[in-house]
């Protein structure tokens, strides 16, 4: 009899002993993330015929109405008969795109402007033509002057996010243009996206 | 021979960058409560997904509508300029391909505002040299400011068209922020039948309106609607208060 009590209290004590080991090996802990989720927006350059993307170049080459000349993908010189005035280069085109996520109203949609950042020069024109499922401020927008131009805004002529605007750069260069103390073709384009 | 050469030293530079690069900002939107005389700090982050250093400049603008449409105008060129209130931690900010830059800005209410609204912008000022034509982003953070409790938004007649063979109901009105505080206009279009039982919901899209900002409003509801009389509810939760209309409409 008291060989078995021993048996049993010895049993009881190993147990309780692995209910021990057990508790501790499952022994609870609390760990606190935070953080704050914010909205976000994106605007990328890309597609079209021309090559362009964000931060990217286009080398026009040395251009010339007459005479021989090579434009980069996308583009062409037309109207560049004798007594024509102005010829182009022109054609090429991009596309621009603006996401959003976590936006708290992204139906208001985004505002983007256009800007080449100073003046043409006189006898020199930059067009920027845009096709869009969305409805831009104008489908033909002048940057001669360096403005930022509104492409797309708020309401009725928001910009889509996530919906690809297509952009055709068009350069047109009278004859009596000059010839470039300050390199008239050298322009960044800037795209500035804003979300509503 | 008639050959001009333009003298256009146009190099032959092509190094476009990666496919797909992109530039992103956050936030995109910052909503702030106070009133005027406070200050608020937040920090902007820029990354440059592009494979080439992006160079920026810090540039804060006023918004405000006109002619229903917003407009961004340059700081202190409107009395009460909350643009002009702003303070950079840093002016110019360059951000290596692949890398993030994060700049604080602080900004003011002045006394008498002039809007609810202006933009942080990360303005593009990478040159390139040697001639090419180059193409570069920008991207503003809209600031939002709530002032007051003058809440307010006018809405024209809710217009509905019945649901057909073909199409789903759809349900459309203008919205006017008459009030002189930004609003999110929260909607919800219900259907009620002639029991006064509600036999169908649908979430609108919710809209941001800046003070005198007008925007079109439309969402269709693709339920089962039988024939006979209904009512359609619109109800917009504006935070404080809420702007409903309704019309009547007939399923055949």
């Amino acid at each position: 009899m008291k060989r078995n009590l021993l048996v049993f209290f010895s049993l009881l004590a190993l147990a309780f002993a692995s209910t021990a080991f057990a508790a501790g090996e499952t022994a609870t802990g609390t760990l606190t993330i935070s953080g704050t989720l914010a909205g976000s927006i994106t605007l990328s350059i890309g597609g079209g015929n021309a090559g362009a993307t964000t931060g990217g170049t286009i080398a026009l080459g040395t251009v010339s109405k007459y005479g021989t000349y090579s434009p980069p993908a996308g583009f062409s010189r037309s109207n560049n008969g004798v007594g024509t005035s102005p010829w182009r280069i022109g054609g090429g085109t991009w596309t621009v795109t603006v996401d959003q996520a976590n936006v708290d109203t992204p139906a208001n949609g985004y505002a983007l402007t256009s800007s080449i950042g100073s003046g043409s020069g006189t006898g020199i024109t930059w067009t920027e033509g845009v096709t869009s499922s969305d409805t831009p401020v104008s489908s033909s927008v002048d940057l001669s002057n360096g403005s930022a131009h509104d492409i797309f805004t708020s309401g009725a002529n928001k910009g889509s996010y996530g919906t690809a605007s297509t952009h055709t750069l068009n350069i047109d260069i009278t004859d009596s243009a000059a010839p470039a103390s300050v390199n008239p073709l050298t322009r960044t384009i800037t795209f500035t996206a804003t979300a509503n | 021979v008639l050959l001009l050469l333009a003298a256009l030293c146009l190099s032959p530079r092509a190094a476009l960058a990666q496919a797909g690069a992109t530039l992103s900002a956050a936030p995109a939107v910052v909503n702030l409560q106070g009133k005027t005389g406070q200050s608020a700090t937040q920090t902007l982050t820029i990354s440059n997904g592009a494979n080439q250093v992006m160079a920026f400049e810090m540039v804060a603008k006023d918004v405000i509508v006109r002619n229903g449409r917003r407009v961004f105008v340059s700081a202190g060129d409107l009395p009460g300029s909350i643009a002009a209130t702003a303070v950079f931690s840093q002016r110019l900010v360059t951000v290596s391909p692949g890398d993030v830059a994060r700049v604080d800005v602080t900004v003011t209410i002045p006394p008498n505002p002039s809007g609810r609204a202006m933009v942080a912008f990360f303005q593009g000022t990478t040159k390139i040299p040697n001639g090419p034509v180059a193409a570069t982003a920008s991207l503003g953070i809209l600031f939002v400011f709530t002032l007051s409790d003058n809440l307010s938004m006018h809405t024209t007649p809710l217009v509905i068209q019945p649901p057909t063979r073909t199409s789903n109901l759809a349900a459309s009105q203008d919205c006017v922020n008459s009030g002189t505080e930004p609003v999110i206009a929260k909607g919800i279009l219900a259907i009620v039948d002639r029991a006064g039982h509600i036999v169908g919901k649908s979430a609108l899209p919710d809209h941001r309106l800046l003070p005198g900002e007008r925007v079109s409003i439309r969402t269709d509801y693709g339920g089962e609607l039988s024939p006979g009389r209904y009512r359609a509810l619109v109800t917009y939760d504006l935070g404080l208060k809420s702007v409903t209309s309704t019309a009547e409409f007939q399923v055949r």
